[in-house]
């Protein structure tokens, strides 16, 4: 029973919970306040992450999955809330990558960055993660023709849902979000590798 | 691009996909009937055909942790070496840097949600033979477990071809079931008992490994599925086929699990520790599941024809035909041991020199003689389940209320002669106090408290009986005393103390404040000396606590109430580590001892229903529900000697009232029952000269119409229970309602005689009540599809969703000229704009009208001329009219009742408004146990 609100932040597990659940019903003011709640968390914890690695990939299993645990810990996320919670998460791990990735090539500005060929990037990182900056912006391209796929490629590729979960989310069945996938990761490794 | 030639693109690349690659061209060719850029378009998503299946592939979060090196630190344990690896993970020796003892890490291939609750359950076991699990820890994303460093061997190992000594297999077996039987009663099932999961230390004590893990571990989808399945096996085939042979044959069918299970993998293993091989094996996973399901278990014939009966009991293919209960193996395993030690088994007769071979049917005909005589002291025992008795049985309930209003939080005093309680009769909930055979019952706050809310108890005796303490529900105050008799109460004590309870012999307090992590103080009688024995981490709280009769125990119940999830914990009240008594991970409340070891206590179950009563034998942590039917228990409370109960008991009711419509604003006294064939009766809709409504036989709400006087089921709660109002067409003759479907909430429309039903929209997600036009041809509803939430109109004929509008929108109405639709809008905080447009989607300007978010508050006049609404809050809830001409609005009613009103409909001759309202309908019993 504390009545201190100075701590109305990531841990206070009722208060995301029913902004999950207010967000689940449709309120997009609630997924506003999620991800100013959520998104200074996890890019925390990414930090962490990415500070040990070189890479522009996050090699280690974890960032949603150590929000999520952490949330869990403090038992506020209702089952039936996961895959809203984790398909929040996809779209700000998103956003910290990009971010991130951007800061590393501001920095390396001016310097002798090595050039790669695209092509090799992408196909040559497929376990490694592939260039995020080129990636993100084909899922731009991709999201303003077809929304739906645009947000299946997130949901799988930066919120490691499975396709069921990715179906729950999108309320549509596993068989699309399988035809989805087959063809949103066709028209992006062609963007990719356009010369 | 246009949406058309993305769908074309689409539909000819999977199609495309469909075919051997050499005739893909053509196809595409073919298909693109020479419009050259879309096949080229097509041409260049198939170019990387071979390319596609592993690109994005491996989500950026999903990666395996690679094996640790010996001196590697995880958290505060150092890595001493690995010690084995199984399907789950990598099981590492590793010394705790802080209590500077060995422990064993087990680091989880997968990530499992569900291993925190799972682990969690499983960590309350406390057994001899369970491997203690210490942590559940995280480091760098990583999930693994801290437990108990065993030094032994596993099973698999120790077992030769020749099986083991049967005095020692039986030995190892009968600790197995008294772990299983221990975790039985703490609701954790193993699910993947083998000899690899079962270790023995050298000094032969046996140690069970991964309690309730395999359920942890297993991949499914959605939250609550059973493990391990066949078709998990089969999936990962190669890697575990080993585990098939100790399967139950519900797992072997994939069929729901219970603690039962465990029962018949221990009769595998216990055959395998005697005989030397599994009772049931094949050449295939498929084979040995198939044996499993169908083939009997070979008999042991080496060995007396009573180990074979326990053994028959305990592969019984039939679940209802095996032991029901671990402990009765145990049981039956020792008393053959003694009975196989001391030569005194019945197949040894009196010669004590037993044939060591006998045939089959002479044992069947033995053992049906020595049940027939009634001597059999193992074989055909009933056993019963639950091991834990109803300390209810044979109790006296008496009613102690009768008042229409609720009731709640009933306390009693010390000497079970008057009871306080909660209640709103009077209005407001005031505190009442009550003389048990007297009858009448005294106001003593007199609508001078303000919110004396129930999350907590608030209401209670001091320790002498002489006084009444009271909180109201603002953390920031204190417990206050004020005399039986009633009177001025002051503050008693400790700042922000929230619920204070006496020990029995009435010589201490123990209470708790609202700082953050709810602190438990224990004090002198009169609060003075107060010290803190206990603090959570912010967030976790901990309420009601009470004595254990010697004053040696606080009970309380401990967690995110918010969340609902809570248990019932003990602390020494000296202070010292917690200690957790139930797994319930719900409702907790109230915790009651009624003697030394029995705490009674209100719990809701695990499918959310209740609370019911419930009662928990603290030594053994073994937990029962005690209370049986529908009535829920919301407070239970004991006399100082436990042998005299207070209870609140609710069964909720819904009826139906009417009021008119009038030019004079309606009051509470003009409301007048509105009555149907039915008990409970809600969410009333008029269609033509019916009446439809929602009520329920005891499970959830069905459809009922009501024509000439009598009520008919048109849809039967047990087949879905409805949550909204119907809607009904204008003639009356087709009703739609929602019901949730593989989880998600579907329209579906019905003749009036519960006939034709058909599923609208199907891939639309709805939430709220629908309507149909006045012509039938559409239906409107709230829902969400692809694009997100809005207003959507839907052929009834079939065809597509029209989106009317963007944004939440519930509820909606269509005027009975059909050109008007009015519905509730997104809601702000508690309420919901009122919003109205044509039917084609153009918006229509209305006065800015509040609606409450919940219910559905809209209706039209027949007429078209008016819309009726309700607005307001609990007691203050009224119908008010828009005319829609003038756009004036004015009240209908001024009503004072603390019932929730749900939803109402105005009658076809448009004099009336039928409305319903919903009652928790509490009352409070005594319950006088016997001595």
């Amino acid at each position: 029973m504390e009545s201190s609100r100075a701590d109305l932040t990531l841990l206070h597990p009722q208060n995301i919970s029913e902004l999950l659940v207010a967000w689940g019903k449709g309120d997009n003011e609630a997924l506003k306040n999620l991800v100013t709640i959520l998104y200074p968390e996890l890019r925390r914890i990414a930090r962490r992450y990415l500070a040990r690695r070189s890479g522009d990939s996050l090699e280690s299993a974890a960032l949603a999955n150590e929000a999520y645990l952490k949330l869990l810990h403090a038992r506020g996320i209702l089952c039936e809330n996961r895959v809203h919670f984790l398909s929040l998460c996809a779209q700000m791990i998103r956003r910290i990558l990009v971010d991130h990735a951007r800061s590393r090539r501001y920095a390396k500005r001016g310097g002798d960055a090595p050039k790669v060929s695209l092509d090799e990037t992408v196909l040559g990182m497929q376990t490694r993660g592939v260039e995020v900056l080129a990636l993100n912006d084909a899922l731009a391209a991709l999201s303003k023709i077809d929304a739906r796929k645009g947000r299946v490629i997130e949901l799988r590729y930066f919120g490691g849902l499975s396709v069921e979960e990715t179906a729950e989310v999108l309320k549509t069945s596993p068989e699309t979000v399988l035809r989805d996938w087959k063809m949103a990761k066709a028209w992006l490794l062609r963007e990719l590798t356009r010369t | 691009m246009d949406s058309e030639r993305w769908r074309k693109i689409e539909e000819f690349y999977h199609r495309a996909l469909e075919r051997p690659s050499e005739e893909r061209g053509a196809f595409v060719q073919q298909a693109c009937r020479g419009d050259i850029d879309l096949q080229r378009e097509v041409e260049s998503l198939l170019e990387r055909a071979d390319k596609v299946d592993s690109f994005l592939e491996t989500s950026v979060l999903n990666t395996t942790p690679t094996p640790l090196k010996p001196g590697a630190a995880l958290g505060p344990y150092e890595v001493l070496g690995l010690l084995g690896a199984g399907g789950m993970g990598k099981v590492y020796k590793a010394r705790d840097s802080r209590l500077g003892r060995t422990v064993a890490i087990k680091i989880l291939n997968e990530r499992s949600t569900r291993l925190e609750r799972e682990a969690r359950a499983a960590s309350a076991l406390n057994h001899p033979n369970i491997v203690t699990l210490h942590d559940i820890a995280n480091h760098d994303g990583v999930d693994y477990l801290v437990m108990e460093y065993v030094p032994g061997k596993s099973l698999d190992k120790l077992i030769t071809r020749k099986g083991l000594p049967l005095a020692q297999a039986i030995g190892y077996a009968a600790q197995i079931a008294s772990a299983l039987s221990a975790a039985h009663a703490a609701n954790v099932t193993h699910r993947d008992l083998k000899p690899a999961n079962v270790i023995v230390t050298p000094q032969g004590q046996v140690k069970i490994l991964d309690f309730g893990l395999a359920k942890v571990i297993e991949r499914t989808p959605g939250c609550e599925s059973e493990t391990p399945t066949q078709e998990s096996v089969l999936t990962q085939a190669g890697t575990v086929v080993g585990t098939g042979s100790y399967m139950s044959p519900e797992q072997a069918l994939a069929r729901p699990l219970d603690h039962r299970t465990d029962i018949f993998s221990l009769g595998v293993v216990l055959y395998e520790m005697v005989v030397g091989r599994r009772p049931f094996r094949g050449k295939s996973l498929i084979e040995t599941l198939h044996a499993i399901i169908n083939d009997p278990s070979p008999p042991v014939i080496e060995q007396p024809p009573e180990f074979d009966e326990i053994l028959a009991k305990a592969l019984a293919k039939d679940a209802k035909d095996r032991y029901q209960d671990a402990s009765d193996l145990a049981l039956d395993l020792r008393r053959f041991q003694r009975g196989w030690e001391t030569k005194s088994l019945p197949s040894m007769g009196a010669t004590a020199t037993a044939p060591k071979r006998r045939i089959r049917s002479a044992v069947g005909a033995a053992a049906l003689l020595v049940i027939a005589l009634g001597a059999g002291w193992w074989v055909g025992r009933s056993s019963p389940t639950v091991s834990l008795e109803n300390p209810l049985d044979n109790a006296q309930f008496t009613r102690f209320t009768d008042f229409p209003g609720s009731e709640w939080d009933a306390a009693i005093s010390p000497d079970g002669k008057f009871v306080a309680f909660l209640s709103d009769r009077d209005g407001p909930f005031d505190i009442f106090l009550g003389r048990v055979g007297a009858g009448s019952f005294l106001n003593l706050t007199q609508g001078k408290e303000q919110d004396l809310g129930w999350a907590l108890r608030v209401v209670g005796f001091s320790g002498d009986g002489s006084e009444i303490w009271l909180h109201d529900s603002d953390p920031a105050s204190s417990v206050r005393t004020m005399p039986l008799i009633g009177g001025e109460p002051r503050v008693f004590v400790g700042k922000q103390s929230q619920n204070v309870a006496w020990s029995r012999d009435g010589t201490r307090l123990a209470y708790h404040t609202s700082d953050p992590g709810d602190p438990i103080f224990v004090a002198d009688r009169t609060g003075a000396n107060p010290h803190q024995i206990f603090v959570d981490q912010a967030g976790v709280h901990n309420h009601f606590p009470a004595w254990s009769p010697d004053g040696a125990w606080l009970y309380f119940v401990r967690g995110v109430p918010a969340a609902n999830q809570m248990d019932l914990w003990r602390i020494p009240s000296a202070g010292g580590a917690p200690e957790r008594l139930t797994s319930h991970s719900s409702y907790v409340g109230y915790p009651t001892p009624i003697d030394q070891r029995t705490v009674l206590y209100v719990a809701q179950a695990a499918d959310g229903s209740g609370p019911w009563l419930w009662a928990l034998d603290a030594e053994r942590k073994i937990t029962r529900r005690v209370s049986f039917g529908l009535e829920k228990y919301t407070s239970v409370a004991a006399s100082a000697d436990g042998h005299r109960l207070v209870a609140t008991v609710a069964n909720p009711v819904a009826n139906l009232w009417s009021i008119s419509i009038g030019d004079r604003v309606a009051e509470e006294r003009d409301v007048q029952p509105f009555s149907v064939p039915t008990v409970r009766a809600l969410m009333p809709r008029f269609g033509a000269a019916a009446l439809f409504y929602l009520s329920s036989r005891g499970m959830g709400d069905g459809l009922w119409r009501l024509q000439d006087g009598k009520a008919q089921e048109v849809w039967n709660g047990a087949d879905g229970a409805l949550l909204e109002p119907p809607a009904v067409a204008l003639d009356g003759r087709r009703v739609a309602f929602v019901l949730r479907r593989n989880g998600r909430l579907r329209l579906q429309t019905e003749t009036a005689d519960g006939t034709d039903a058909k599923v609208m929209a199907e891939n639309l997600d709805v939430h709220g009540a629908a309507c149909w036009s006045p012509d039938r041809k559409w239906l409107t509803i709230g829902g969400t599809d692809a694009q997100g939430p809005g207003l959507f109109r839907i052929p009834v004929d079939g065809g597509p969703p029209v989106r009317l509008a963007n944004g939440l929108a519930s509820n909606p109405v269509w005027s009975p000229d059909g050109r008007l639709i009015a519905y509730a809008g997104a809601n702000v905080g508690e309420y919901a704009p009122l919003l109205a447009m044509h039917p084609d989607g153009t918006a229509i300007e209305l006065p800015d009208i509040k609606l409450n978010r919940d219910g559905e508050r809209i209706r039209f006049l027949p007429n078209g001329k008016g819309l009726a609404f309700m607005q307001g809050q609990r007691r203050s809830q009224d119908f008010w009219l828009l005319d829609l001409v003038t756009k004036q609005t004015r009240p209908l009613t001024h009503l004072n009742n603390p019932s929730t009103m749900r939803t109402f409909d105005v009658t076809p001759d448009g004099k009336q408004i039928v409305f319903d309202r919903l009652r928790e309908n509490s009352d409070i019993v005594l319950i006088d146990l016997p001595r």
